[in-house]
C-alpha cells in the first residue's frame, strides 16, 4: 500500500525514532472490530508500516472517546468567537441583492441608474448573460444581456454602500422591466403535458444530447427529468413468488435550508490577492471554485473560516455571493460584507426537493423480501436532486429491485444537497412499508427487521430497543395504544443508513515548539460540530497532555488542505491524517531530546504530561522542560489521508429510533413524547459531541415531520411563509425527552477508525418513527409530512379503509 | 469506477457538492457515483441554467450543448 508519508530514508529525525524499521511496505496488525459487549473480536489487517500503532477500544484510552469540554466553548460563550456574519473591516462596504419579483420572466431591462445617485452607494453589479459561445435553447426568446429568471427571489442584480440600510435602500431604487412568462409551482401540474415550461425548448431524450449512451443517460419529457431506472434481478417474477404484497403512496414536502448563519461571505480584493471570509462547509471548494470563475491561481485567493454557524449541504463552492462579492470588491477596490437575509436564504440557498413515492414490497410468509418497487417523483425547483431510493436500495436485503425516480421542474428555488438527500423522503416510505408489512404478516417489527437486515451493527441496536422499558410498554396491537377517550398512545421504530465515504484531501500539520507548545494545523472549517476538539483529542493522547494545551488552528486555506464537510466525512477523513501526524512529530520530538538525556528515543514514551523511560533508568521529565532539551526550535511533521487499510469491509451505519406518540385524535394533534435513539458512527471519537449530533439530527427530523414546510402561492408564484414566524420550526416546547444510546463500532480500517455522523443521526429516521407510532396509537397510515393536524384529521376519517391485518 | 471509464466527459463548468473532494478512488469519481440526488450548478452562471439557459446535469452537459466547455487534460 503506497503511502506519501516521511519515510524514515528521507527524514533523519525519523530514522532515529524508527530504529531498525523496514523502510517500506505493510504489515499485519491486529484490530479491534466489531461492538463491545455484543461482537468484539480482534481481525488481522495489512497496514503501512509508518503507520502508527493500533489505537485500543475507548475504554482503554485517555483522552481519545472521553468527552471533554468542547476546545472553543468559551469562545462561543462569551461572544468573542468571531463569524463571517461578524467581519469588519476597515472601508469594509455592505451589498444587498436585488432578487427577482416575479416566478418566470425574460428581464428586459435593468435601470440601476436611480440606486447610483443615492449617497453613499458605492459600487453595483448586474447579473448578465454570459453567453460566450453559446446557442438559446428556446430560439423563441430573443436573446438577451440577462438570464432568465425562473423563480421569485432569483438574484437579478447587488448594490453596495457604506451601510447597510443605504444598500437596502439602493436595492429597492433598481428598476427591473420584465417580461412575464407563464409558471408553474404545483409539481402535480407541471407534469401535465400542457404545463408551463421551465425550461422551454426541444426537450432531450436519451443517448440524444450527444454524449454516447452511458448509465446517466436520463430523458427529458416536457417538466419532467426521468426516470432514471435501476433494476437488480427479476423484480416481476419476485412480487409473483410473494405471499404478502403492500404497497403505499407517501408524500413529503419542501425542506428549505435554515442554518444559524446565512449564506455569504466578504471578499477583499487586493491586485496580488483576494482573500474571502466565508460560511462555508469547504474552504477549499469556495476558492477552487473562485479560481476556476476568475481563472486566477490557487495561491492568489485565501478563504477563512474561523467560526461558523452551521451548514447542512448546501454551503459549498463560492456560489451567487461569493462571486458577486468579489466582483463588488474588485470594482470598488474596497473589502464587500455580502449576507443573505433570513428571506433570501429561504428562496435561494437550497432546499429538501419533495417527494411523491409509490413503494410495492413483497415477501414471504417468514418475513424474506422477494421484490421491492418504488416509483417516484419529486420537484427540486428549477434543479435536479429529487431523488429518493437510498434507503429503498441499501437497508434491506431484496433479491430483485426495481427503481424509477424522476425529477419535476418547477418555477421555485433550485434545492440543495440536505443532510443525507434523499433518505428522509425514502425512509418514510419504507419504513412505513417494512412495519405495515410486520402487521400484515403478524410479525413483530423488530423481529422482521432481524430477518431482513443483515447489517451487524444495527442488529446490536435492535437487541438494545428491543429490551428497553419503552419498546416494551408498546401494545403490539395497532389501534389499541393505553389511552382513553381521544387521547391515543404509540410506540414506533424506524431504522436508518448512511455510508462510508472517505476524502483524501484530507492533511494535517502538527509542529512541536522548544518551549512545549504544541499545535496542529488544518484547512478544515469546523461546521459546529466540534472537529477543533476531536483534533485536540487525538494530539492529546498521542503527546499525554490534556486537550486544552493543544493549539488547534484550522478554517484558513493557507493551511495544509482539509476535507469538505459534507456527507459525514470530516471525522472519517481527517482524524486519521491527525494522528499520523501526530505520531510521527512526537517520533521527531523524542528523536530531537533523545541525545539530551542520555537515551535512544524507543527508550522515551510520552504519558500524563511527562516524558517517560520505558527502562526507568530516567526519572520522569515534564513535557515542558523535555522540551528545552529539543536541539532544534520546532519539529513538525505533515501527513495526508492515506486509504482505508481494507476498503473491501465496508458496510453502511446507521440507527434504530424508536418514538413515542400521543395523539389527539380530536385535535388532530401529535405530541411526541420520547425518542429513545441508538447509533452507530465507528469508534465515537467524543460520545458528547456524537450526541449533541443526534439530538439535533433528531429535532431537525421532528420539526420534518410535523411542521417545516414550503407554502408557494399557486396564483402568484411566491412563497407566502420566507421566514422563521410563517415557517415553522420546532421549537422548545416541541422537543421530547431525547434519549442517545451511542454505540461503538469498530471496523479496523484507519488510525483512529473514526466515522461521520451527521446523516445517520435521526434526521432520516424520525418522521416514519413517528408515523409507526401513530399508526400503533391510532390504527391508522399516515403517509404525508408534515403530519399537521389537517392531515391527520384526513388520515383519521380514512380509518375503516385502513386495516392492515393479513 | 473513474472518469475514464466513462464514454464522455462533462463539461468542465459542471459543479455539484461531490465534485468538491478527491475520492480515495481518483479526482473525479463523483462522475461515476449516485446522481438521481445531486443538486448541480454551472460554474459560469452560477446556478441551475447554463448559458444556453437549458438545465446542467450530468446527463446533459456533454459535447453536442452549444456551451459544452471540454475539460483540459
Amino acid at each position: 500500500m503506497a503511502t506519501t508519508k516521511l519515510t524514515p530514508e528521507v527524514d533523519p529525525l525519523l530514522q532515529a525514532a524508527a530504529n531498525a524499521a523496514p523502510a517500506a511496505g505493510t504489515e499485519t496488525v491486529q484490530m479491534p472490530v466489531g461492538v463491545p459487549g455484543y461482537t468484539l473480536r480482534q481481525e488481522p489487517r495489512q497496514v503501512p508500516v509508518t503507520e502508527p500503532p493500533v489505537l485500543p477500544v475507548n475504554k482503554d484510552l485517555q483522552y481519545i472517546g472521553k468527552s471533554p469540554t468542547r476546545w472553543d466553548s468559551h469562545a462561543k460563550v462569551s461572544g468573542t468567537a468571531r463569524y463571517t456574519y461578524d467581519m469588519q473591516l476597515p472601508g469594509m462596504l455592505y451589498a444587498k441583492f436585488v432578487c427577482a419579483s416575479v416566478p418566470h420572466a425574460r428581464i428586459v431591462s435593468v435601470d440601476t441608474s436611480e440606486a447610483e445617485k443615492l449617497p453613499g452607494v458605492k459600487g453595483v453589479y448586474v447579473v448578465q448573460h454570459l453567453l460566450g459561445g453559446a446557442v438559446l435553447r428556446n430560439p423563441s426568446l430573443d436573446p438577451s444581456k440577462y438570464p432568465i429568471v425562473r423563480y421569485a427571489g432569483q438574484p437579478v442584480a447587488a448594490v453596495a454602500a457604506t451601510h447597510p440600510h443605504i444598500a437596502e435602500q439602493a436595492a429597492q431604487l433598481v428598476k427591473v422591466q420584465y417580461d412575464a412568462k407563464p409558471f408553474v409551482v404545483d409539481m402535480t401540474q407541471a407534469r401535465q403535458p400542457n404545463s408551463p415550461q421551465v425550461f422551454p425548448g426541444p426537450a432531450d431524450q436519451a443517448g440524444s444530447a450527444g454524449g454516447g449512451g452511458g448509465p446517466h443517460d436520463v430523458p427529458q419529457t416536457g417538466n419532467v427529468h426521468g426516470p432514471s431506472i435501476h433494476k437488480k434481478g427479476d423484480p416481476e417474477q419476485g412480487f409473483k413468488d410473494a405471499d404478502v404484497i403492500v404497497e403505499g403512496k407517501y408524500t413529503t414536502q419542501v425542506q428549505v435550508h435554515n442554518a444559524l448563519e446565512t449564506h455569504g461571505v466578504v471578499a477583499d480584493w487586493k491586485p496580488d490577492l483576494l482573500t474571502v471570509w466565508a460560511s462555508t462547509q469547504g474552504t477549499a471548494s469556495v476558492r477552487d471554485e473562485l479560481a476556476a470563475y476568475f481563472k486566477m491561481p490557487k495561491s492568489q485567493i485565501r478563504v477563512i473560516t474561523e467560526f461558523m454557524g452551521g451548514g447542512f449541504g448546501a454551503k459549498f463552492g463560492a456560489g451567487n455571493p461569493g462571486v458577486v462579492a468579489a466582483q463588488l470588491s474588485k470594482q470598488t477596490g474596497a473589502p464587500v460584507w455580502l449576507m443573505l437575509d433570513r428571506k433570501q436564504e429561504q428562496l435561494s440557498a437550497g432546499n429538501r426537493p419533495s417527494s411523491d413515492q409509490t413503494l410495492r414490497i413483497g415477501a414471504k410468509k417468514d418475513g424474506t423480501i422477494t421484490a421491492m418497487q418504488l416509483i417516484s417523483y419529486g420537484t427540486a425547483g428549477c434543479g435536479t436532486g429529487a431523488g429518493c431510493a437510498g434507503p429503498v436500495t441499501h437497508l434491506y436485503d431484496s433479491p430483485n429491485l426495481h427503481t424509477e425516480e424522476n425529477d419535476v421542474f418547477i418555477n421555485a428555488g433550485p434545492a440543495a444537497a440536505f443532510r443525507a438527500p434523499g433518505h428522509p423522503q425514502g425512509a418514510f416510505a419504507l419504513e412505513q412499508s417494512i412495519d405495515e408489512l410486520a402487521n400484515k404478516l403478524n410479525m413483530d417489527p423488530i423481529d422482521l427487521r432481524d430477518k431482513i437486515d443483515s447489517n451487524p451493527v444495527r442488529r446490536v441496536e435492535r437487541q438494545i430497543i428491543r429490551e428497553s422499558a419503552l419498546w416494551k410498554s408498546r401494545n403490539p396491537k395497532p389501534g389499541a395504544g393505553a389511552g382513553s377517550g381521544y387521547l391515543k398512545r404509540g410506540v414506533g421504530l424506524s431504522q436508518s443508513v448512511w455510508y462510508r465515504f472517505i476524502r483524501m484531501d484530507s492533511s494535517a500539520e502538527v509542529r512541536v515548539h522548544r518551549d512545549g507548545s504544541i499545535e496542529v494545523l488544518s484547512a478544515v472549517q469546523d461546521i459546529g460540530t466540534g472537529i477543533k476538539t476531536v483534533m485536540a483529542q487525538v494530539l492529546a493522547e498521542q503527546f499525554g497532555v490534556p486537550p486544552q494545551q493543544i493549539a488547534v488552528k484550522i478554517g484558513d486555506t493557507n493551511y495544509p488542505i482539509g476535507p469538505n464537510s459534507g456527507g459525514s466525512v470530516t471525522t472519517a477523513s481527517l482524524t486519521p491524517a491527525v494522528r499520523d501526524a501526530a505520531w510521527q512529530a512526537s517520533q521527531k520530538f523524542l528523536a530531537s531530546i533523545a541525545p539530551a538525556l542520555n537515551t535512544t528515543a524507543d527508550d522515551l514514551v510520552l504519558t500524563g504530561g511527562e516524558v517517560r523511560s520505558k527502562s526507568g533508568k530516567l526519572q520522569p521529565v515534564s513535557f515542558r522542560r523535555a522540551a528545552k532539551k529539543m536541539d532544534t526550535d520546532v519539529v513538525s511533521a505533515q501527513a495526508k489521508r492515506i486509504p482505508d487499510y481494507d476498503p473491501a469491509k465496508y458496510d453502511t451505519y446507521g440507527g434504530v429510533d424508536v418514538a413515542e406518540v400521543e395523539v389527539d385524535t380530536e385535535m388532530g394533534l401529535i405530541h411526541v413524547k420520547r425518542i429513545f435513539a441508538v447509533h452507530d458512527c465507528g469508534r465515537p471519537m467524543n460520545p458528547m459531541q456524537v450526541k449533541n449530533q443526534i439530538n439535533g439530527g433528531l429535532i431537525q427530523g421532528i420539526s420534518y415531520a410535523l411542521y417545516e414546510n414550503r407554502l408557494l402561492d399557486p396564483k402568484f408564484g411566491y412563497m407566502v411563509n420566507p421566514n422563521l414566524d410563517m415557517y415553522k420550526i420546532a421549537g422548545p416546547r416541541d422537543i421530547p425527552q431525547l434519549d442517545v444510546h451511542v454505540i461503538e463500532s469498530y471496523i479496523g480500517q484507519s488510525s483512529t477508525d473514526a466515522s461521520g455522523i451527521g446523516e445517520a443521526a435521526g434526521v432520516m429516521s424520525a418522521a416514519a418513527a413517528i408515523a409507526n407510532a401513530f399508526h400503533n396509537a391510532t390504527g391508522v397510515r399516515i403517509r404525508s409530512t408534515p403530519m399537521t393536524p389537517a392531515v391527520v384529521l384526513e388520515a383519521l376519517k380514512q380509518a375503516p379503509q385502513r386495516s392492515e391485518t393479513a | 469506477m473513474s472518469s475514464s471509464e466513462l464514454k464522455v466527459l462533462p463539461c468542465q463548468s459542471l459543479r455539484t457538492k461531490n465534485a468538491y473532494g478527491m475520492t480515495p478512488v481518483s479526482a473525479d469519481s463523483w462522475l461515476a457515483g449516485i446522481h438521481e440526488v445531486s443538486c448541480y450548478w454551472c460554474l459560469r452562471t452560477m446556478g441551475p441554467a447554463g448559458p444556453d439557459e437549458h438545465y446542467v446535469h450530468l446527463a446533459r452537459c456533454k459535447p453536442g450543448r452549444s456551451c459544452y466547455d471540454a475539460p483540459e487534460d
